[in-house]
This record gives C-alpha cells, sequence and structure tokens, in this order.
C-alpha cells in the first residue's frame, strides 16, 4: 500500500495540464490500481507470470505538452549485484527519443538501477515507452521482462492504440465487440 | 535454458540512488453454390426459423478478404414453412462450417514468427446461430476439429456469431474472454447476414485472422481472444482427462491490446504483467504491441490457468508478488509458481516455457521445466518444484527421473481432501506426501527426485529439512507451539522483501479445547510484529497494529491444530530499506 501511496502523493506536486472538466485525465485515475495490492486481494496476491524480478520504483506515468523535450527518470529496483540491460523504443507517432536506446547499469547496493531517457513530445494523446529488460543476477540466472512507462501528452485523447472498438449490446443487452471474421460461404 | 535475440550493446549509465520501493504488482449469400461441406451436420439439430422476411442482400462484416460469394439471390424471402418452390428446393438446410483463428507461432531462436502464421481449430468455442432482428435462433458449441451444425430454414437470413467463450458440461466449465479497457465488453466474431438458401447444405467457414499485416499489428487483431481460449482448452482437457466429473467455477479472462506493463487502473489496461487474481477469478492477459503481447504464448496463459485450477480445485495461500526462477521465496509462492511452470509444460505436452516481447514480439524469454539445474535449489525455489512435479508427470528420463505417472495422481493429490484441509499451509511437501502415499511403488523414485532437488524433508510438514538455504532461522518449516509454550522466531528480508523466504515463520498451533485463547509475541523496540491465523488452509484471522515491540490477540479457538504465520511489518511492507533480522518470542496461553 505504501507503493500506491507514494505514487499518488508523488502525482500531486506534478502540473497537470487538463483541465478540471478533463476527467479522464487524473493521474490518480491512471495509477489508481483496482485489484493488485494485497489490501484489495485480502490474503492472497496476484499471481504474475514468471520473468525478471525487475520492476519500476519510481513513476511510470508522465505529462508533458506537445513539443517539449524532457528527461524522464528511470527508477528499477533488482537483486544488489544483478546486471541490467534495457532496450528502450517508445510509440513512435507520438514520441520521440533522444538519446541512447540501450542502458547497461548494474543493481546498487540499495537495489536500485537508474537512467534518464530524454524524450520529445510529437502529439497529443497517451503514449507509451517500452522498456524491455534482460538481467543477470549474481547467481547467474539470466531473465527478462517487459516494462512501460505512459506519457501522456496534452488532454487525453482516444487510446494510442487506434484499435479500439466500438461496442455494441447483444440480446440480452450485454457490451459486445464484434469482431470481423474472414467468411467463406460455400 | 535462456533465449534472447537482438539484444546488442550500447551505452553504459551509471545508477543514481533514489528511494526503493519494491512494486509488488503487485483473454455467397444465397446458397447459390452447393458443395460439399468440411464436416457433417449434427443429427436431428434443430429446425430454425430465421423470422426473417426481408430482402436477402449480402453484407459482409469482415474487414478482410472474405472468399464468400455474394451471388446473393436477392428477392428471395425466407417465409416460415418453406419448402419452397417447384424447383425443389429444401425447407430446411443443413448450415455449417468451421471456425478457425490465425496462430503465430515461436521461431526456434526466439520471437514471435509472423511469417508462418497457421490456421487452428476454434476448439470449444460458443457460435450462435443470429437473425437480422439480431436475435440468437440457436446456440452450440464448435467440436474438437471446430466445427459446428446448424440446421435453419431455407431462405433464412442469418449470420454466424462466434463468442469468445468455452463452455463444457460434465466435466463444467465457461471461460470468457472480454476487454477490461472497454466495459469488459465479451469479443465476438462475426460472420455476414446473408440468406440461408435453398440448397440442403450450406457451409460457412469463419476464421479470425492475426491481424498482422506489414510488420505491425495494422488490422484488427480477431484472432487474440480465440488463440488465448484455445491455450485454456488444452489446460482444461488436461484436468478433463484426469478426472472428468469437476465443476469448475467461471473463468474470467481480460485481454486488451491496451494492456500494458505499467502498473495502475486496469480499466485503462496498465494491468503491470500478465497474472491470475484470485479476487475475481480473472486471468488478465497483455496485450500491447511492442512492449509484451502474450495472447500467443502459450506457456504465459497456461501458467495462469495453473493458479486458476490451484485455486479452484484445490487451495492456494500464496502471497503472490515478484519472483522468478531462482528466487528463494515463501514456500505458497515457490509452490505456486513451480506448479503453474509445471501444469503449463504439462498441458502444451512441451517442458519449454516462452514468452515474446519486444519490438514485433521478436525476442523472447524462455526455459525449459527439463532444466534441472538451478541456482537456489530448495523448497523455497519455484524451480525446484517445477521440476519435481514436472518429473513425476512425463515419461522422459532426463537422468535421475524413473517416475511417469502422468497427470492424474498429481491432481488427484492437490484435489484430495487430505490437502485441501490440511492444517499446515501449502507447499511441496504435502502434495508429494500424498503422491507418494497414493503412489507406493514409485515413492522412492519421488524421494530421489526431491533429494535431486536439494529438498529432504518428508511427511506432510517437511519434518527434518536441513536446507536452509545458508539462513538457519529458516529452520525448522514449522515450529510447535502448545499453550504454555514460547518459541523464538526470526523474520527477515534478506533474501527478498514481503515475499521472501525468510520474511515469515510458521508455528503449528495445537489447541487442546475449545476455549479463549491469547497470542503473544514480543520484540525489541525496533520490531513490528504482525501475525495471521490459519486453519486447514482457511483465513481465520490477522492481527496488523501498528505497535512497536509487541502484538497481542486473544480470541476464542476451536480444539484442533493451527498454523500461526509471524512476520515483521518493516519486512513485508514493499520497502526494502527498512526492516531485517527482527527476532520475537512467541507464546501461547489460555484465556
Amino acid at each position: 500500500m505504501k507503493f500506491l501511496t507514494m505514487m499518488i502523493l508523488a502525482a500531486s506536486h506534478m502540473p497537470l495540464l487538463a483541465t478540471a472538466a478533463d476527467d479522464e485525465f487524473s493521474f490518480a485515475k491512471l495509477t489508481g490500481q483496482t485489484l493488485n495490492t494485497h489490501e484489495h486481494m485480502g490474503v492472497h496476491g496476484c499471481e504474475h507470470k514468471p520473468g525478471a524480478q525487475i520492476n519500476v520504483s519510481g513513476r511510470e506515468f508522465f505529462n508533458l505538452q506537445r513539443g517539449q523535450l524532457d528527461d524522464l527518470s528511470v527508477d528499477l529496483t533488482g537483486i544488489v549485484g544483478e546486471k541490467i540491460s534495457v532496450q528502450v523504443s517508445a510509440d513512435t507517432k507520438g514520441l520521440a527519443l533522444q538519446g541512447p536506446q540501450q542502458f547497461e547499469l548494474e543493481v546498487d547496493a540499495n537495489q536500485l538501477a537508474s537512467f534518464s531517457v530524454p524524450v520529445k513530445a510529437l502529439l497529443d494523446g497517451r503514449w507509451v515507452i517500452n522498456l524491455i529488460v534482460q538481467s543477470q543476477t549474481a547467481d547467474g540466472e539470466i531473465s527478462a521482462r517487459a516494462m512501460a512507462l505512459v506519457v501522456q501528452v496534452g488532454n487525453m485523447v482516444a487510446l494510442s492504440g487506434g484499435q479500439q472498438k466500438a461496442t455494441q449490446n447483444d440480446a440480452q443487452g450485454a457490451p459486445i465487440i464484434v469482431l470481423p471474421a474472414q467468411e467463406e460461404i460455400l | 535454458m535462456y533465449q534472447w535475440n537482438n539484444v546488442v550493446g550500447a551505452a553504459v549509465k551509471q545508477v543514481a540512488v533514489v528511494s526503493v520501493l519494491t512494486a509488488l504488482t503487485a483473454c455467397g449469400g444465397g446458397g447459390s453454390k452447393s458443395s460439399a461441406g468440411t464436416s457433417e451436420p449434427q443429427s436431428n439439430p434443430p429446425v430454425i426459423n430465421s423470422g426473417n422476411t426481408s430482402k436477402n442482400t449480402l453484407s459482409s462484416s469482415s474487414s478482410s478478404s472474405s472468399s464468400s460469394s455474394s451471388s446473393s439471390s436477392s428477392g428471395i424471402s425466407s417465409s416460415s414453412s418453406s419448402s419452397s418452390s417447384s424447383s425443389g428446393a429444401a425447407a430446411t438446410v443443413a448450415l455449417s462450417g468451421a471456425v478457425t483463428y490465425d496462430r503465430v507461432g515461436h521461431l526456434a531462436n526466439g520471437g514471435l514468427n509472423y511469417k508462418a502464421i497457421i490456421a487452428m481449430p476454434a476448439r470449444g468455442v460458443v457460435v450462435q446461430l443470429i437473425n437480422a432482428q439480431s436475435e440468437t435462433l440457436a446456440t452450440t458449441v464448435t467440436d474438437a476439429s471446430g466445427n459446428y451444425h446448424f440446421a435453419v430454414k431455407a431462405n433464412s437470413n442469418v449470420k454466424i456469431r462466434v463468442l469468445a467463450q468455452l463452455k463444457n458440461t460434465n466435466p463444467s466449465w465457461l471461460v470468457d474472454v472480454a476487454d477490461n479497457t472497454n466495459n469488459n465488453a465479451g469479443y465476438v466474431l462475426e460472420g455476414s447476414l446473408v440468406s440461408s438458401g435453398t440448397n440442403s447444405t450450406q457451409v460457412r467457414n469463419l476464421r479470425a485472422a492475426s491481424g498482422w499485416a506489414d510488420g505491425s499489428y495494422s488490422q484488427t487483431r480477431a484472432a487474440a481472444p480465440f488463440a488465448i481460449l484455445d491455450s485454456i482448452y488444452d489446460g482444461l482437457h488436461l484436468v478433463a482427462s484426469a478426472d472428468g466429473s469437476v465443476t469448475l467455477p467461471d473463468l474470467h479472462v481480460r485481454w486488451s491490446e491496451n494492456n500494458v506493463s505499467a502498473t495502475g487502473n486496469y480499466a485503462l489496461g496498465f494491468i503491470g504483467s500478465s497474472m491470475y487474481s484470485s479476487y475475481d477469478s480473472t486471468i488478465y492477459v497483455l496485450g500491447k504491441e511492442n512492449n509484451d503481447t502474450d495472447e500467443y504464448d502459450r506457456g504465459v496463459i497456461q501458467h495462469e490457468l495453473g493458479h486458476y485450477i490451484e485455486d479452484k480445485l484445490s487451495r492456494s495461500e500464496s502471497l503472490g508478488g515478484a519472483h522468478n526462477l531462482d528466487s528463494r521465496v515463501d514456500m505458497r509462492v515457490a509452490f505456486g509458481e513451480g506448479w503453474g511452470n509445471a501444469f503449463s509444460a504439462m498441458a502444451a505436452n512441451d517442458s519449454v516455457y516462452r514468452d515474446s516481447m519486444g519490438a514485433t514480439q521478436g525476442q523472447t524469454f524462455k526455459f525449459d521445466v527439463e532444466d534441472n539445474q538451478g541456482f537456489a535449489k530448495g523448497w523455497f525455489n519455484e524451480r525446484s518444484i517445477h521440476s519435481v512435479l514436472y518429473d513425476i508427470f512425463d515419461s522422459n528420463n532426463d537422468g535421475s527421473d524413473s517416475v511417469a505417472l502422468g497427470f492424474k495422481p498429481i491432481l488427484a493429490a492437490l484435489h484430495s481432501t487430505d490437502y485441501i484441509n490440511f492444517p499446515g499451509l501449502t507447499s511441496i511437501y504435502p502434495a508429494i506426501d500424498i503422491i507418494k502415499r497414493n503412489n507406493s511403488a514409485s515413492q522412492n523414485a519421488i524421494a530421489t527426485l526431491m533429494q535431486n532437488q536439494t529438498i529432504f524433508g518428508t511427511g506432510m510438514y517437511g519434518e527434518g529439512e536441513t536446507n536452509d538455504s545458508g539462513y538457519s532461522a529458516m529452520l525448522p518449516v514449522y515450529e510447535q507451539l502448545s499453550p504454555g509454550v514460547s518459541k523464538t522466531v526470526c523474520s527477515n528480508n534478506h533474501w527478498q522483501e514481503t515475499n521472501g523466504a525468510d520474511v515469515r515463520r510458521y508455528l503449528l498451533m495445537t489447541i487442546p479445547s475449545d476455549n479463549q485463547y491469547t497470542i503473544n509475541i514480543k520484540g525489541t523496540s525496533n520490531t513490528d510484529p504482525d501475525l495471521r491465523l490459519w486453519r486447514n488452509g482457511k483465513f481465520a484471522l490477522q492481527s496488523t497494529l501498528a505497535k512497536a515491540g509487541s502484538e497481542t490477540v486473544t480470541k476464542r479457538l476451536s480444539q484442533g491444530v493451527y498454523t500461526l504465520e509471524v512476520y515483521d511489518s518493516a519486512n513485508a511492507d514493499d520497502d526494502s530499506n527498512t526492516g531485517g533480522n527482527m527476532c520475537f518470542s512467541v507464546s501461547l496461553s489460555q484465556g
């Protein structure tokens, strides 16, 4: 719970560019964990897929104005002495990376590895910076996982995927997303 | 054991120190052509009247290449009883077809292989016959080849709708795939509204396409929900092969192309990782292109399905949280994750787990559950757990594995009353103890598998365990506590915060009679002990007061054995900057 609390506190000190009417643009909403805290889960936790035991411990959500260039600080936690290789890429429509796209790091005595990603905001929307991490522990175990930073540029617009489907209702009124079939009729 | 491609060297960046927070983050129309179908209609299918008297015009809902003939017999109306006409047309049309989805496999050296997409049958999914008024006229389920059958009145304007749902009876299950970023709307694959025609048969084959074109997902990813379901199908049929009478509660899968590995609001897609949540009986699946998509990663889906099976058919007290193959974690986490890995290999009949990620899904993290060489072998390590369980299952002798019992005895053990009502907590010990008891001829061979993973404890409670992984306070696995007795136990975060193997200590608490009892935990002033109490696998109570140096609970308890879980809050608060070795005196008294 401490993690969630600190995320929201950190967010509250950041400039919010959206208007009050833009209800969806709220860092509390972006970061509002819905199920995956121990408090919500009772005595059970969410059971994740296997992968590197690396997490983003600092901010995962950033806010930029169109045209703004900024260094996004990335703080990762891992196992002391762990060697980390991070490949960085971005949604190219909305963001342009302005620096190195690979980082070789080692987790320090405080279980931290940090770096910054210079990025320029190109288009309004919600965009993702991909962090593909390969790690090797002092024991020699090699593992990997994907992580992401979310960058909000300007006010909220449609999700960046561009393929979000409109819903219909079925005969019982339940929402459905109709996926087109390739159909062969004989 | 591990595959990673496309990694290139780059600049080294030095580390900066900031605050430490370990984030445990925490699915032709008109029948103008008569042709042999790809399948036989089911025996005596119900005759469906669409009730549609409208003009038959072909409207394809497909955005991509439909090969349907558009020689629609416009002007034909589907009047009710119809055997139409003097032309000798059929009154009833056997409408059948096959549903397939695009399967994207893995390249041998890593990454998804979009150059070898193959159409696979959508097995066990729900198919509806829909009329022009969007009414459901009939519902069926595809067979093991993806085939479906309906009987419909001739000249009826109907369409085929395939729900992203697996459904089965005896054994029973219902699995749905919906979009958590879109009001949990269920995915459906839909064909065109066209006439059933006048021939005695009509075939409508539907294919869900991957959406991959020109090096990206530039088209609708219709196959994804069905790829997820097909991996689940294999897992559920493995369970059914071992126990045909199981009844599984509904399983939900939430997949979206917006599901990304950032942690936040699930409704916006920030799910952190593909995972199983016992809270809502839901598997969340990543789908963000170029970041991490899991719909074609059988191992990932079946690993999470394994968590669901453990949760619903057996029991699970796993804390969840961060873990990797060689971490030393709480025995409940180690067992749950090791079971998930082993189950995925059993369900896929493939010992290699593959997880694609990165640009164009071109990289793969993979491991082989048959690789029995870990860095942290023991009862607290998921690699050791999956190694033992898979070796019990498989028939491959990879060195010292002379056991080949298949899945049935494993599921029987985890599904047994002995296991479910076991007073201790989930771990490798009770599972193996029951499997050994039920398969006496394999006892020695199973013991060998355990010893090869440096798991030496025996019985349901791991008595006599000597592997402390270098931290003696981790043993014994269970201390014994009874009224008038006190024990010293220590909590640490040496291995890792919150769910590390040394964070929590366990005491078997024997209650001689129904009465009121007081549990008292005392430590030094820099400690903050907390406790949880378990009875036969059920959570009984917890006390987590922010009180320095002590925690006391008075509660009426029933005769029998409880498991008391003791830890220091600073070792379980996701903040590895706090905590450390914290020792407590734990006592139990009546009154």
